[in-house]
């Protein structure tokens, strides 16, 4: 359905030159860099699947995105979306899918939401019926009719959010493309649109294309995940296994009313967990924690036991560690 | 109270210029277009004339009093609008209220950054044009310390008339949720009372004696007629006074404005 | 095409709708518009109170040919005045979303917004032709009010397709706002006959920047001071010209912008 061999894009970066001898310098001879995005990456993605695309900022998913929805050209490499090559047929594949950016709303700004549906309906051509089935049913799982006669400026982040994620459904595409689509939403919102994207995957095949920072969204919608670090692909697979062979690390963050000074006898107290790590700066601590080997019940009345703890939180461990991991090991691993 | 802070606003926006630079200069050229086409039908019309000159202008003053208009234009020339616009739908206003400093005076400085850079690149050219072209002989204008002197201090003051009804006008249009257009109307109103389109003594008499009561005249009109030497040494000294008043006045006017625009946004939410 | 003319009408009816309900915005919107226009006037009637004939041209001539160029102008800056936003578009990366749409992303920039306060132009460019023509003493045909239907529909094509052009220019440049309003300006020079300019300001405005197609030719043809059918021909052909030039450029920037990126 999505076939993705061997892409690659370049941005050439103009190096601008400093103060009037800079600039009479530039304009003749401009020095370029070559900033590689995205470098070789296969894959191929079958109707219906629910991937993760996620990685550091930066790691090139933006730019992999624009790709396959045909607004940017990849330098290198072959990209076919239902046999569409999107940057060719731009307006062929656009007719096929729905994107959602977190960031920026596709709805118009100055429109009730309920005309902003009406254009929407007209430039995808959807039929009177499967329209009004569509919004009865974004209704039920996204309650727009509280607010669908509101200029769309009016709307709070989450009711835009909910818009966005309908508007972008209308026309059943075949592919959707979610970048950040839960950023900023509370607890009741990001289950909502949850729940419609599952909802019209079950129902209509969708294939759902996610990138996000926010792990709750993945474990709850994708079963593959795709890791991106400096434009390669250095994970495809499964989301369990990961999880299970590198999410293992927890951080725990203490604030002490003295500053902490016992770091030798720490170690030696935990050298049993080759992997955790203590780090300090007068009260705050930070410790690196293998879930498997320590607890941390263990951690907070050892850290009790010596100092006043004053306040302290415990994490997750973020994408930037894992895809560290998963990179390490690769490295290893070669 | 230390203006140190603002002279930090002023550098600011003038470096901000600085790196627009090439903006600038495309709009200096665009300056020039808009002269070059109101001296052209000026010189057209005067060709038209059987009479050397109109209203007591020749075509030679006609021509320096485009120049100058431009000059001075470009001197006063202050857009609160921008800022407060931009800052108003950022949210930035509330945020600023909050530090200690004088949200109006930063507005202030600003602008006067802005205005400083645009100057610099207009200024210097104008200048060079006005006194390599000779117009000021020609149009028998005598240029005395007294009088650069003079108009050095009408158009600060010119300056902030200007800002002070911009700045009222900014605020009016907050208040009614008007559109751009108003603010297009406002620039046209303006220019047109201020002389920008027509010298102000074009008028018939009864409307030129009007507009010698409003505040427009004293923005550009007075500070370019009194260096090209058309007001009588009585009628000046009345002339700065008038524009004196016009300052405290409208400075007055527009504190009392944005202290009841704060109170309405406390109150809705900026 | 009734997909296009559905979409355009939702933008421009919701647009109404709205003026309707802000009123007071409304009209100051247009009013502010025959306010420019009139300033215009002020300046050629305070002017007359001194000569006669400007270049041969009687002050009704003049006001005639001031309130003629309205018509095209106003039409144009009716409908696709959102193309001044296109290098705000450009810079902020806002194309993308249009990109993304299965429908020509001009095409979406034109319609989403109505500018009425260019109904202020055309009230204005009515009533001054209305008022001064009658003076000239001729009778013109149906034809050649036909004819002249035609013209100004090209002349809001040409001013459009310039505005086009130069809002292109911000693919490769930061700075085209400036360079539209530069252009915009010279655009001054066809408010009046362009014969009271000289010869070089002439050929700039026909050969250059074809702003003389948009008023002064067809309003001379309805002074019967000119040819109907051969200004026909040529303002057509300063349309294709300019139009097809325009369209090149935009599309060309599009596609750079396609594969840099932003």
């Amino acid at each position: 359905m999505i076939q993705v061999s061997h892409v690659s894009k370049d941005f050439i970066k103009y190096e601008k030159g400093k103060g009037l001898k800079g600039l009479i310098q530039g304009f003749f001879n401009a020095k370029k860099t070559i900033y590689h995005a995205v470098s070789d990456i296969s894959f191929e993605i079958q109707k219906g699947e629910m991937v993760g695309y996620i990685g550091a900022n930066g790691a090139g998913k933006s730019t992999t995105i624009k790709m396959l929805t045909g607004i940017l050209t990849p330098t290198g490499g072959e990209i076919k979306v239902n046999g569409i090559v999107p940057h060719q047929d731009r307006k062929a594949n656009a007719k096929t899918i729905g994107v959602v950016f977190g960031q920026r709303t596709q709805l118009w700004w100055d429109l009730p939401l309920v005309e902003s549906f009406s254009v929407l309906k007209e430039i995808y051509q959807v039929s009177d019926d499967d329209f009004n089935e569509r919004m009865a049913f974004f209704n039920d799982v996204l309650h727009l009719n509280e607010f669908i006669s509101s200029p769309v400026r009016t709307l709070s982040l989450g009711q835009r959010m909910r818009a966005d994620i309908a508007a972008s459904l209308l026309h059943n595409p075949q592919v959707l493309y979610l970048d950040e689509p839960t950023i900023g939403l509370d607890v009741q919102a990001k289950q909502a649109m949850r729940l419609a994207i599952k909802k019209m995957n079950e129902t209509f095949k969708t294939t759902v294309i996610l990138t996000t920072h926010d792990m709750d969204d993945i474990e709850d919608l994708c079963s593959r995940i795709m890791i991106l670090d400096h434009g390669k692909i250095i994970y495809d697979g499964n989301l369990q296994k990961i999880k299970d062979t590198y999410g293992i690390i927890k951080t725990l963050t203490l604030t002490l009313s003295t500053p902490f000074e016992h770091h030798a006898e720490f170690i030696t107290s935990f050298s049993s967990d080759h992997d955790i790590t203590i780090e300090s700066n007068l009260t705050q601590v930070c410790i690196k924690f293998n879930k498997h080997h320590t607890k941390v019940s263990q951690l907070t009345a050892w850290m009790m036991h010596h100092y006043e703890v004053l306040d302290m939180s415990i994490a997750d461990t973020d994408i930037e560690d894992i895809v560290a991991s998963i990179y390490e090991a690769k490295v290893v691993n070669v | 109270m230390t203006l140190r802070p603002y002279f930090a606003f002023f550098k600011a926006y003038f470096l901000v210029y600085l790196a627009y630079r090439v903006q600038v200069i495309l709009w200096f050229f665009t300056n020039a277009l808009e002269i070059a086409f109101a001296m052209l039908l000026w010189a057209a019309i005067y060709a038209s004339s059987s009479a050397t000159s109109l209203y007591g202008f020749t075509l030679v003053d006609m021509l320096l009093y485009q120049l100058l208009m431009t000059l001075t234009y470009s001197l006063t020339d202050m857009n609160p609008i921008d800022a407060l616009l931009d800052d108003f739908n950022d949210g930035k206003i509330a945020m600023s209220l909050i530090k200690p400093v004088n949200y109006e005076l930063q507005i202030f400085f600003q602008n006067l950054g802005a205005n400083a850079f645009r100057n610099v690149v207009l200024l210097l050219p104008m200048l060079a044009i006005i006194i390599g072209s000779q117009l000021l002989s020609k149009a028998g204008v005598v240029i005395s310390l007294m009088s650069i002197l003079i108009f050095i201090v009408s158009v600060i003051m010119g300056l902030l008339i200007n800002y002070f009804v911009k700045f009222i006008f900014s605020n009016l249009i907050f208040y009614t949720e008007a559109s751009f257009g108003l603010w297009q109307l406002q620039a046209i109103v303006i220019s047109l009372l201020a002389g920008g389109i027509v010298p102000l003594h074009f008028f018939p008499e009864v409307i030129g004696n009007i507009l010698r009561l409003l505040p427009f005249a004293y923005i550009q009109y007075i500070p370019v007629m009194s260096l090209m030497g058309r007001i009588g040494a009585n009628e000046l000294s009345l002339a700065l006074w008038i524009q004196l008043g016009w300052v405290i006045v409208l400075g007055l006017a527009a504190n009392l404005v944005w202290r009841h625009s704060i109170k309405n946004m406390k109150v809705n939410g900026g | 095409m009734k997909r296009f003319l559905k979409i355009y009408w939702t933008f421009t009816s919701q647009y109404i709708k709205r003026l309707v309900h802000y009123r007071l915005d409304f009209a100051i919107g247009v009013i502010s518009f025959v306010f420019v226009q009139l300033s215009g006037i002020l300046l050629i009637t305070l002017v007359f109170q001194q000569i006669t004939a400007l270049n041969g041209y009687t002050f009704e001539q003049m006001v005639f040919f001031y309130g003629f160029f309205q018509l095209p102008r106003g039409i144009d800056h009716l409908i696709t005045d959102n193309i001044w936003l296109i290098p705000n578009k450009i810079r902020k990366g806002e194309l993308d979303r249009h990109l993304l749409r299965p429908i020509d992303p001009l095409f979406q920039i034109i319609a989403e917004r109505f500018q009425h306060e260019a109904l202020g132009e055309l009230i204005i460019g009515g009533l001054l032709i209305a008022i001064t023509f009658p003076s000239f003493g001729i009778s013109p045909s149906i034809w050649t009010i036909l004819l002249l239907g035609v013209l100004i529909l090209i002349g809001a094509g040409i001013y459009m397709s310039i505005k086009l052009l130069t809002a292109s220019l911000s693919f490769w440049t930061m700075n085209s706002m400036q360079v539209m309003v530069t252009v915009y300006n010279i655009s001054d020079f066809a408010k009046y006959p362009i014969t009271i300019f000289p010869p070089m300001i002439q050929t700039l405005i026909t050969y250059i920047v074809p702003f003389a197609f948009v008023s002064f030719f067809p309003a001379s043809v309805l002074l019967n001071q000119a040819d109907g059918m051969s200004i026909l021909i040529q303002s057509f052909l300063a349309l294709m010209i300019i139009l097809s030039l325009a369209l090149f450029v935009w599309n060309k920037g599009l596609k750079g912008y396609q594969s840099s990126g932003h």
